[in-house]
């Protein structure tokens, strides 16, 4: 067992570190650092951006670079968030709340100093995490049949709705209209047309990066134009202001060591991330701290325990990904579409199978964490000047990469216009409060689970009992079955504490 | 203030539509099959039912408890929108560069912080690059410029 461990790292190590695969994962993580720095772009817009461009590269290349923008957006994130009080992604809003009073106190370099030694410490080990737990979790998903899918990929889904922002309501009734997309073209099993209204483009289906595009990439645009404002700052970072005292340190390593622990736990789950992660470190640190008054006054454990949960979860979110090919969250579910446009079927024989793909983009995740510390620390000066890019520049040039991403791929206008309506829906759907991800989950997983539920209904002759007789499948839906009971007991009690209050 | 939560109104009822439409639409243009042998429109159908009913669960209270309108920005939305256009109907027959400089120039009317001949410029710069990085760099075989006719 060990030897073999041993074995794969070798096999992952010598297909990381050939030059080109080191290239591509610098080009990764320097871009993701840089969409992660600018608010208004985040990670899933870089992604799909550059999905494209993977149908050009070998798998690992194409892998190891979309990772690398993934992860590497976290680290990027926390600078606007310390500078600007502007979060560069989501996952990073909860440290606005102590990195900026930092700054304001002159204290800018050594949050900052910080947030990279968190998220390398949380990201290192989510690795190691990730190294040790896939081949248990594979090996165990091979018993899964059908039944055993739907009910997981239910679960997930169910998750990911419930906590993601908004009411709960809205994010299964997106889930179910992500599915109902995902579902145009058509049927594999009878070869038949469904929701096509006659359009050949849409014979295959809507594309995923239009898709992802439209509501990630240009409702964002719009929505932030007139909402960015002008930056202002003028503090110079220098390496030597960036150095922490004794006292920073002793304060920080335990609720990075915690932070870690709750960001791989929820990454792991399918449907949550690192936005939850990062906000239940913030939360349990300010519980726990002697003094919670220092929290939003510049306290170091509020910005080192969420930088080190976001970070770990980034790189556990890969388990369920690679392992069990039902992705963690959005931006897994582009990583799936590069897996499949390349051949390879994500789920528990990858790591068999193709073994060098697996192992290739584990061990590119160190190489790319290095990277991102030097990043982050000796050239955070460049990061600080990106910062300083008017908007009113930087989203013409968004939208004409997102239009010429999405044209070379198939050549297609009609993609452009796919698009253009999912853009105009994504910031319809931000005007009235429902959430774009879980309809992206819902859109990739549905095709799968509609397969899944057809085949498990076939084999037993379609009866619904298979799902809660197969102990796996029942055990997923007594933790599906018991996440809503608490989300609707929650929501009614909150209910009667505003109607007492 | 409003005394009815018309963000909930207007989303049940997109949601209610969506939903009604996904089923009846299904099962006007496709097999139901058997829950053991399931045509093409058994999910889809059964979903759009489940859908219009989360619809009417958001939109029936809704009435009941105030909230606040939604404020549009209408103008950086017109002018994405019409800058995603113009690229769309573009491409195809005039080619990539004309395309690109046409979305950069329509799009920068969302706001009015770029004059036109920096907007131009902006758009000169974008379409080198873009010729750098797709056409150099991945070699990607796209039209550049063309004419129609």
């Amino acid at each position: 067992m060990f030897g073999n461990f041993f074995d794969s790292i070798i096999l992952g190590a010598s297909t990381a570190f050939t030059p080109q695969n080191l290239l591509y994962c610098l080009l990764g993580v320097t871009l993701g650092n840089l969409v992660g720095v600018i608010p208004g772009i985040g990670a899933l817009a870089a992604m799909s951006l550059l999905f494209p461009i993977t149908f050009h590269l070998d798998p690992v290349a194409a892998l190891v670079m979309l990772g690398g923008i993934y992860y590497g957006t976290s680290y990027g994130g926390s600078t606007a968030s310390i500078l600007l009080n502007l979060p560069g992604m989501p996952s990073n809003a909860v440290t606005c709340l102590d990195g900026y009073p930092m700054a304001r106190q002159g204290r800018a370099g050594v949050a900052l100093f910080m947030t990279t030694i968190a998220s390398f410490v949380g990201s290192s080990i989510g690795i190691i995490i990730l190294m040790l737990f896939s081949p248990v979790i594979s090996q165990f998903a091979l018993q899964f049949g059908p039944a055993e899918y739907f009910s997981l990929m239910v679960m997930g889904l169910v998750i990911a709705s419930l906590i993601s922002e908004g009411s709960a309501l809205k994010g299964l009734a997106m889930v179910v209209v992500g599915i109902l997309i995902g579902l145009v073209g058509m049927d594999m099993y009878t070869g038949s047309q469904r929701y096509t209204f006659g359009r050949l483009e849409l014979m295959d289906g809507v594309s995923l990066v239009a898709v992802a595009m439209g509501l990630f990439g240009v409702s964002e645009v719009i929505a932030s134009i007139r909402n960015v404002g002008q930056v202002k700052f003028t503090k110079k970072i220098t390496l030597r202001s960036m150095l922490p005292t004794k006292d920073d340190m002793r304060r920080s390593w335990l609720p990075m060591l915690r932070g870690t622990g709750i960001g791989s736990f929820f990454g792991t789950l399918p449907g949550t991330g690192a936005t939850v992660s990062a906000f239940m470190s913030y939360a349990v640190e300010k519980r726990l701290a002697k003094d919670p008054s220092r929290f939003g006054n510049g306290a170091i454990e509020g910005i080192a325990a969420p930088e080190a949960a976001n970070n770990a979860s980034d790189q556990t979110s890969f388990i369920p990904t690679l392992t069990l090919g039902v992705p963690g969250n959005v931006n897994m579910a582009i990583v799936l579409g590069v897996l499949m446009v390349h051949g390879i079927t994500p789920g528990p024989t990858m790591m068999v199978e193709n073994a060098n793909v697996f192992w290739g983009l584990i061990m590119s995740f160190w190489v790319g964490n290095v990277l991102l510390v030097l990043l982050n620390i000796p050239l955070i000066g460049i990061w600080v000047r990106v910062l300083l890019i008017p908007y009113h520049i930087l989203y013409p040039t968004v939208l004409v990469f997102v239009c010429i991403g999405v044209y070379t791929i198939n050549n297609s206008p009609f993609d452009v216009m796919t698009v253009l309506v999912f853009g105009m829906a994504g910031y319809g759907m931000k005007l009235i409060g429902l959430p774009a991800a879980p309809l992206l989950l819902g859109y990739v997983l549905g095709p799968m689970m509609e397969e899944e539920f057809r085949r498990a209904m076939l084999i037993n002759n379609g009866n619904f009992e298979i799902f809660i007789s197969r102990p796996i499948s029942l055990f997923f839906i007594i933790v599906t079955v018991s996440v809503l009971g608490w989300s609707i007991w929650s929501a009614f009690s909150r209910q009667k504490e505003l109607a007492v209050g | 203030m409003f005394s009815r939560d018309y963000k909930d109104i207007i989303a049940g009822a997109v949601l209610l539509g969506l939903g009604l439409f996904a089923s009846v639409y299904g099962m006007n243009t496709m097999k139901m099959g058997t829950v053991a042998q399931m045509g093409p429109g058994f999910f889809p159908v059964t979903l759009g039912f489940i859908l219009s009913g989360f619809g009417i669960a958001i939109f029936i209270p809704a009435f009941f408890r105030s909230g606040e309108l939604p404020q549009p920005d209408l103008r950086s939305f017109l002018a994405v929108a019409a800058s995603l256009l113009a690229f769309g109907l573009m491409v195809r027959p005039f080619g990539l560069l004309p395309a690109i400089f046409t979305l950069t120039i329509i799009a920068s009317f969302a706001d009015s912080k770029l004059a036109l001949w920096r907007a131009a410029l902006l758009g000169l710069a974008l379409s080198a690059m873009a010729v750098l990085i797709f056409r150099f760099g991945l070699g990607l075989q796209i039209r550049l410029i063309a004419w129609p006719w």
